[in-house]
């Protein structure tokens, strides 16, 4: 008998195997859970709001209620509400009379009703067509603090109507603590309202700092957490703004300037990457590579460029057009890249130069960018930080103006002689190969 | 569904200023009127991607918790829908159960009483209650289909609160595709999964020991427990034993008079020449075997146990698989029965049991330990200690156990027959 007992549970913990739990391993919650059940699932409650249990009981002729044959009503009756209602065939007159029926009182739990969330919201017996597309469901959400109710309970009732799994993942988010470290709940008072925070951050900050966490994973409420979603989404619109401020010189421009097209090589690793990341629920991953390129992006790819994007200096048309292009190029996946995380920032910068809303626009793809070398990025990002640091070090404001600097460095420097002579303002640039990123000699205009 | 694809060199339209605020203002209604989120059903089933939102209770406050986690999700929805996939992705709302009931009674003032008629032209005593608790007795009691309609009334505003604040969070619901677990249709379905448990022998009703809440006089599932460390003590008392004394030590000593055997581990040395005996309870004086079992912990107080229906959930599995008898005292209310157990009907004490009738189990406790203290069945003082106690997770006092008629659905806890059908 307890081999037999045992081979359901194990029926059940099968299913657990099969379903895809993110992060993984809450799978042994449920696992414990099924393992430690000393019982069937009592689901009958002596309250009075929620569902009936559709039953009536026949009364003898002395009036005692027969519970071992209760009667149920017709699939096509439902719903019933058995203390107002009445068994087909008998009439009201014959409730609580010996001989007569009365009504099951008992509502059902209500996770009776909430195991049965997939077949509700997916039409089960009544809109079939429908429930055959979206079931089994591709996803169950949910607070890891309901595994052994929610999930399990759902995991149950499929099984026993459907002999399947109700879903192919389950993503369990964590809690979220105050500062302190506690968690939050009403008992504990230290609620935060989220109107208030909608209002006083944004959406797009507060769903910032929501992403950025893994799932499974406690979370601090971390209001500097949500002003730099904030000033992520400020940053998206303003460089958005800048990247589309600029003439487009040629018919059909090209992006050939090597940084350029460095920049572009880089971009399309991180869209393979955060596409990867979302593919194994990672979402906070994804966040975190759209983010830091697009610092890299804005704080060094942009300043590089802006010179010959303005056509200003010695650039041809054709130099310039690369600019131009790769700005756009590089915009039109950033924003598809934010989208899932600050969607108004996202929809705004789209609607300025695109048509239809980002959100149903084609997730970015690797190929979509062309470029080559990448590494010329970091080289330049480095060689950046270099000459910012001689101007910040000798206490001149980023816009001085060099006389002449000669910067030892990599062959691959030439590249970016003429962006680095405009962004640092220097009137001499000359270079020398060598291992190491290094300035040889330097003399600021007077 | 083919997205498209953007024209980076298209020409654009930038603002004078780009500013953040108001965003959710502009785009909210746009996204609304233009179904950016419609669920396109006509699509083939491999490209639909399908989500089982959590529904969350309307009748609580939203809290940041909601905000943190609907967020996780509605970032997979979006990236799905980029990715080509028409997107299922629903809202639904809890708004069914105890924390709607307990808000409904307090904001009208009224208590639901299932064995009224409806009404149909029904106002209640009062609307907006500050939502602070009532008193039963200030409620005016009403039919269930009227309490209902209140519940539906209510939470219908509370949804619509919440709505708001998911579409200004940004989620990308399809709010076309909303259900209540209030609604008639939820209902349907709820019944329908029910009777067809029923048919196919996965649902049944029986007479058990349930664990109760007192507070809420309603049964509670397994997975609706939480344990509590509350304070307790040990008193040792004493049982007549064919050689003498047997002391037991117990934290409830007011279920003496349901005591129904002595219980010590299979292969605790102590105690294998008494099993099979009889001992007699301290005050009534009620004779119940001596047995083994394994789940009798050796080092814990003198190694035997009195079993009593019921106790705690040991007691239960004592009691069905050494098929005891059952003597329970405690009824719906946490108070002890007025009717005695038969067996202390037929006791040298039953006059003693007339004083616990009616009693908190604190009260009877008091008395019981009392007349053992002046008897000399309870030996030296109770000893305090703190010990987890099983409490309803949205209840203050500890869980009794009582004999109840419920409906169970099989889950592979307790069941033979369903494994056989299965495997």
């Amino acid at each position: 008998m307890v081999a037999t007992t045992k081979s359901y549970q194990h029926k059940l913990v099968e299913r657990g195997n099969e379903l895809e739990f993110h992060p993984p391993f809450m799978r042994v919650r449920l696992h414990d859970w099924i393992n430690g059940l000393n019982g069937d699932w009592l689901i009958s409650r002596q309250r009075f709001f929620g569902v009936p249990i559709p039953l009536w009981y026949p009364l003898d002729k002395d009036g005692n209620p027969d519970y071992d044959n209760p009667i149920a009503p017709s699939h096509d009756q439902l719903p019933v509400d058995p203390s107002s209602d009445v068994p087909s065939g008998k009439d009201e007159s014959m409730r609580g009379v010996p001989g007569g029926f009365i009504g099951e009182l008992d509502i059902m739990d209500t996770w009776a009703t909430s195991s049965l969330t997939p077949q509700l919201a997916g039409g089960w017996e009544s809109d079939p067509e429908k429930f055959a597309k979206v079931f089994p469901y591709d996803l169950r959400p949910q607070g890891q603090d309901i595994i052994r109710t929610w999930l399990f309970s759902t995991l149950l009732r499929a099984q026993l109507e459907h002999d399947q799994l109700p879903w192919k993942h389950a993503a369990l988010s964590g809690w979220i603590l105050d500062p302190d470290r506690k968690k939050m709940s009403k008992s504990k008072g230290n609620v935060v309202v989220p109107n208030e925070l909608l209002e006083n951050h944004g959406s797009d900050a507060v769903r910032y700092w929501a992403a950025s966490a893994r799932l499974g994973t406690d979370a601090a409420f971390d209001e500097g957490q949500m002003k730099i979603g904030r000033r992520l989404a400020i940053k998206l619109l303003n460089a958005a703004k800048f990247s589309l401020s600029f003439e487009i010189p040629t018919e059909s421009p090209k992006v050939t300037e090597p940084i350029d097209l460095a920049m572009l090589a880089q971009l399309s690793k991180v869209v393979e990457q955060a596409t990867a990341a979302f593919e194994k629920y990672d979402h906070t991953r994804a966040l975190e590579l759209a983010e830091s390129f697009f610092w890299v992006f804005t704080d060094d790819y942009m300043e590089l460029v802006k010179e010959r994007a303005y056509g200003l200096g010695n650039h041809t048309k054709e130099q310039t057009a690369s600019a131009v292009a790769a700005l756009r190029e590089a915009l039109a996946v950033l924003v598809r890249l934010f989208a899932p995380f600050i969607p108004f920032a996202a929809e705004e910068v789209w609607s300025w130069w695109q048509e239809g809303s980002v959100h149903t626009a084609a997730w970015p793809k690797a190929s979509e960018l062309s470029g080559m070398n990448p590494e010329l990025l970091d080289l330049a990002s480095s060689a950046l930080i270099l000459i910012r640091k001689s101007k910040s070090d000798a206490k001149l404001s980023m816009k001085a103006e060099i006389a002449s600097l000669e910067l030892a460095g990599p062959a691959e420097l030439k590249e970016l002689q003429g962006d680095l002579r405009d962004v640092g303002k220097i009137s001499n640039l000359v270079l020398t190969e060598a291992a190491e990123l290094a300035i040889l000699e330097l003399s600021f205009s007077e | 569904m083919t997205n498209h694809s953007p024209q980076p060199l298209r020409a654009a339209t930038t603002p004078e200023k780009a500013s953040v605020d108001g965003l959710e203002q502009k785009w909210v209604p746009v996204w609304e009127e233009s179904n950016t989120y419609g669920f396109d059903q006509s699509a083939n089933k491999e490209d639909i991607y399908s989500i089982d939102t959590p529904p969350p209770t309307a009748s609580g406050s939203l809290h940041v918790g909601h905000v943190f986690s609907y967020t996780h999700t509605d970032v997979v929805a979006r990236y799905k829908r980029m990715c080509g996939y028409s997107v299922y992705y629903p809202m639904g709302w809890d708004d069914n159960g105890l924390p709607t009931e307990r808000r409904v009674q307090n904001y009208y003032g009224v208590r639901c009483d299932p064995t009224l008629p409806y009404q149909k032209t029904f106002t209640p005593p009062q609307v907006g209650g500050d939502n602070k608790s009532s008193k039963a007795a200030d409620q005016m009691p009403i039919s269930r289909q009227n309490f209902i309609e209140l519940c539906e009334v209510l939470t219908e505003e509370d949804e619509k609160t919440f709505e708001n604040l998911w579409r200004n969070l940004g989620l990308s619901v399809d709010w076309s595709q909303s259900y209540r677990t209030i609604s008639s249709h939820a209902q349907r379905i709820s019944q329908l999964a029910f009777l067809k448990n029923l048919e196919r022998g996965e649902a049944y009703s029986a007479q058990a020991p349930t664990l109760w809440d007192v507070t809420f006089r309603t049964a509670v599932a397994q997975a609706e427990l939480e344990d509590k460390e509350v304070p307790g003590a040990y008193h040792r008392l004493g049982f007549d034993g064919p050689e003498g004394k047997i002391f037991i030590e117990t934290t409830r000593p007011e279920l003496i008079p349901a005591c129904v055997a002595l219980v010590a581990h299979p292969d605790d040395e102590r105690y294998q020449h008494l099993f099979g005996k009889t001992a007699k309870t301290p005050l009534f004086g009620v004779e119940v075997p001596i047995v083994a079992h394994r789940l009798a912990q050796k080092d814990k107080g003198s190694g035997i146990a009195m079993c009593c229906t019921f106790g705690d959930v040991t007691d239960v599995i004592w009691w069905r698989e050494l098929k005891l008898p059952n003597r329970a005292v405690i009824g719906f209310d946490g108070r002890f029965a007025s009717e005695p157990p038969e067996a202390i009907k037929e006791s040298n004490n039953p006059a003693l049991y007339e004083e616990l009738a009616g009693k908190t189990v604190f009260s009877a406790k008091d008395i019981l330990v009392k007349t053992m203290q002046e008897t000399g069945d309870m030996v030296g003082d109770a000893r305090p200690i703190t010990h987890p106690v099983k409490f309803f997770e949205k209840g203050d006092k500890p869980l009794e156990i009582v004999s109840t008629r419920q409906w169970y659905i099989k889950n592979g806890g307790n069941d033979e027959e369903l494994s056989a059908q299965v495997s």
